[in-house]
This record gives structure tokens, C-alpha cells and sequence, in this order.
């Protein structure tokens, strides 16, 4: 079973997140701040992870580039989703070093497409390495 | 700030979905679905009305940004079409679509661009049943440099004289059955204009009750220097 690590501070977003993956097949993990997220990824290793950008301590951003920057996590999808609908917000997501981008309202099924989608990638990567 | 009003709301309509799930996983009250699915789109609506309402509410405020990039047109259009083409065989209408490749290059706003596009199409959809939407889009070379030009035409319910004249103001749709019966925040033209005037340009109208409207834009193809420097400022 897969694992995604959701790292948000609104409780119920959350929880909406943990229990529509439930549903979809996955194993949800879940941390409240940037801080917390980044220690459960290095010690859980989950298969991706859904990063929002406002989070009470250190921002998604400096969170996501912890993620990557460190050898034990570098190579973890990381989708930054984030109420910032604008096209700076996305720019500094992305040089920080996400993989991907989506903005709240969450619309599911579009998340869902690009969660495949990298975990896709990860599985094809992982293939061609063996 | 902006997002503030949205995260409850998010939870509004994030957990109509996972009711309206759960009603169809259990094979639920068909009757309770109903209802949980207006709670859903009356939440749509409403986000729909705020992201409005806060668009325009950075325009009044002067903080209105044009952000410029270079961006393919006619690909851009082609974006556009692919996102508006099940609601035009839902309304039972033909689209048709004319921009030629020579429309080239816009160095301009593109996400506004974008917007203005899908919600001229949105409307011409909505006010026209079983006829024809047409994009035109055509590039020219003046005094003042080269200018984009897109037309939406309808075979639609059309405008009159009147109506006209408050169509561009924010909450006037032109007719008060209209919000009733289309749907529609009101706001839609009203920020259509201040984002085309925003980028150097503008939107104009001409209409006929009961043959059709033809919105037009017409755009600098590279966005003027003033337009940045406000945004900056």
C-alpha cells in the first residue's frame, strides 16, 4: 500500500485529504506544521507528499526545500497545493523544488491525476534503475 | 487575506463530495443525495461569487496586476476551446473556432487573457441554445504598434439598447430573471473590462434581441510598459 504524507495546519482540510485517499487505496500519514512534516517524512519515507504552503512554523516552501535538499528525502514526489492561486506563488513553489502544483478548492479527481502521475514516474524510475 | 474566506467553504463543498460518495457507496436515500448535492453546488456558486468578488475588489483597490509572459495564441485559444467544448454540446450549440497560426505571439497577461476568453465563451454558451458560438481571432499592425483582436460571436437571446448600457457594471445582469434562470455572479463583464483596460486594450459589444451578441477584445500584443509600471507601483 502506498503512503502519502499530508502536511497542513487546517484541520479539516486534513481530514478531508486523509479520508478521500483512505477511500482511494492509500495509506494516509498526516503532520500539522512544517516542522513536524519533515521529521515524520525522513523517519516514514512515504511515497509522496501533499505540501501546503501557510503553515504555522516554517513555510511549505522552506519545508519542501528541507525535503529535497536532504539525502534521505530528495527523491520523494512532493505536490505543493496551496491557496496562493498565483503565478509567483506557483514560480517559488517550483524553484523550491516540488514536483508539482495544485491550488485549493482542492478538486480531487484533478489532485488524484497528478498523484498517479508521479508516482507513476517514481515507479518507471525505480524500474529502469533495476 | 484572500484565501481566508475560502477555507471554510473549501470544507462546505469538500464534505458534500465525500457525503455524496458515501450515499452512493452505501446505495443511500436518492432523496438525501438531492439535497446534499444542492448544499454542493450551492457552495460552488458561492465560491464562484467570492473569487469574483474578491477579483474585483483588487481592481477597485488599484491593486490590480498585469503579470506579462510570451505565450503562444492560438494556443492558448486551443486550451480554451478544449475546457468550454462539453458545455457547448451540452447547450446543443456548434463552436467554431478561426485563429490562424499568423496570430502568433502575445508577450501580455496570459492567466487574464485566459479567464476573459473562457468567461466570454461561458456566456455566449449559456445564452444560446441549439445555434453557433464563433472565436474569431486576427492579428493587425497599426501607427501604435500590433494589436490582437478575438470576437465572440452568438446566435443567441442577444441584448437591447438598453441593457447595453449597464452591462459592464459590477451586479448588473441585465436582467434581474437572468441570475434565476443562467446563473451567474453579475460580476463576469465588469472585470472582463478592467483586466482588458488593464492590459492596454478593451471590450465592446454589439447585440441584437433575438439574433445574437458579439463581444469583442482588442489587446496590444505586447503589453504596455505602463501597465507594469502601475502594477508595480
Amino acid at each position: 500500500m502506498l503512503t502519502i504524507l499530508v502536511i497542513e495546519d487546517n484541520e479539516l482540510n486534513r481530514d478531508m485529504l486523509t479520508r478521500r485517499l483512505s477511500r482511494r487505496g492509500f495509506r494516509v500519514i498526516s503532520a500539522e506544521c512544517g516542522e513536524q512534516g519533515v521529521a515524520m517524512a525522513r523517519a516514514e519515507h512515504p511515497d509522496l507528499v501533499l505540501m501546503d504552503l501557510r503553515l504555522p512554523d516554517i513555510s511549505g516552501f522552506d519545508a519542501t526545500m528541507q525535503l529535497k535538499q536532504h539525502d534521505s528525502t530528495h527523491d520523494i514526489p512532493i505536490i505543493v497545493v496551496s491557496a496562493h492561486a498565483m503565478e509567483t506563488h506557483r514560480q517559488q513553489a517550483l524553484d523550491a523544488g516540488c514536483d508539482d502544483y495544485d491550488t485549493k478548492p482542492v478538486e480531487f479527481e484533478r489532485l488524484l491525476v497528478k498523484i498517479h502521475r508521479l508516482l507513476k514516474m517514481e515507479e518507471d524510475q525505480m524500474r529502469q534503475a533495476i | 487575506v484572500s484565501h481566508e474566506p475560502r477555507t471554510p467553504l473549501n470544507a462546505i463543498i469538500g464534505y458534500s463530495e465525500i457525503l455524496l460518495d458515501d450515499i452512493a457507496d452505501a446505495k443511500g436515500d436518492p432523496a438525501q443525495a438531492l439535497d446534499v448535492q444542492r448544499i454542493h453546488m450551492s457552495g460552488k456558486s458561492l465560491l464562484a461569487l467570492i473569487d469574483d468578488v474578491l477579483d474585483l475588489s483588487k481592481i477597485e483597490s488599484g491593486k490590480l496586476e498585469a503579470v506579462a509572459q510570451s505565450f503562444n495564441l492560438s494556443r492558448l485559444v486551443q486550451e480554451v476551446v478544449a475546457v468550454i467544448q462539453h458545455m457547448a454540446s451540452k447547450s446543443g450549440n456548434r463552436l467554431d473556432v478561426v485563429c490562424p497560426p499568423e496570430v502568433g505571439q502575445m508577450h501580455s497577461d496570459r492567466n487574464k487573457i485566459r479567464q476573459t476568453l473562457l468567461n466570454l465563451l461561458c456566456n455566449a454558451m449559456k445564452f444560446t441554445a441549439r445555434g453557433v458560438v464563433r472565436l474569431e481571432a486576427s492579428r493587425s499592425r497599426g501607427e501604435d504598434g500590433e494589436w490582437v483582436t478575438i470576437s465572440v460571436k452568438d446566435t443567441g437571446i442577444g441584448i437591447s439598447d438598453q441593457q447595453v448600457q449597464k452591462l459592464f457594471q459590477p451586479f448588473s445582469q441585465a436582467d434581474e430573471k437572468i441570475a434565476t434562470q443562467f446563473g451567474g455572479t453579475g460580476l463576469g463583464l465588469a472585470i472582463t473590462r478592467a483586466w482588458c483596460r488593464k492590459m492596454g486594450g478593451d471590450v465592446s459589444v454589439s447585440s441584437e434581441p433575438g439574433k445574437g451578441s458579439t463581444f469583442t477584445i482588442r489587446l496590444p500584443a505586447v503589453l504596455p510598459d505602463r501597465a507594469l509600471a502601475t502594477a508595480a507601483a
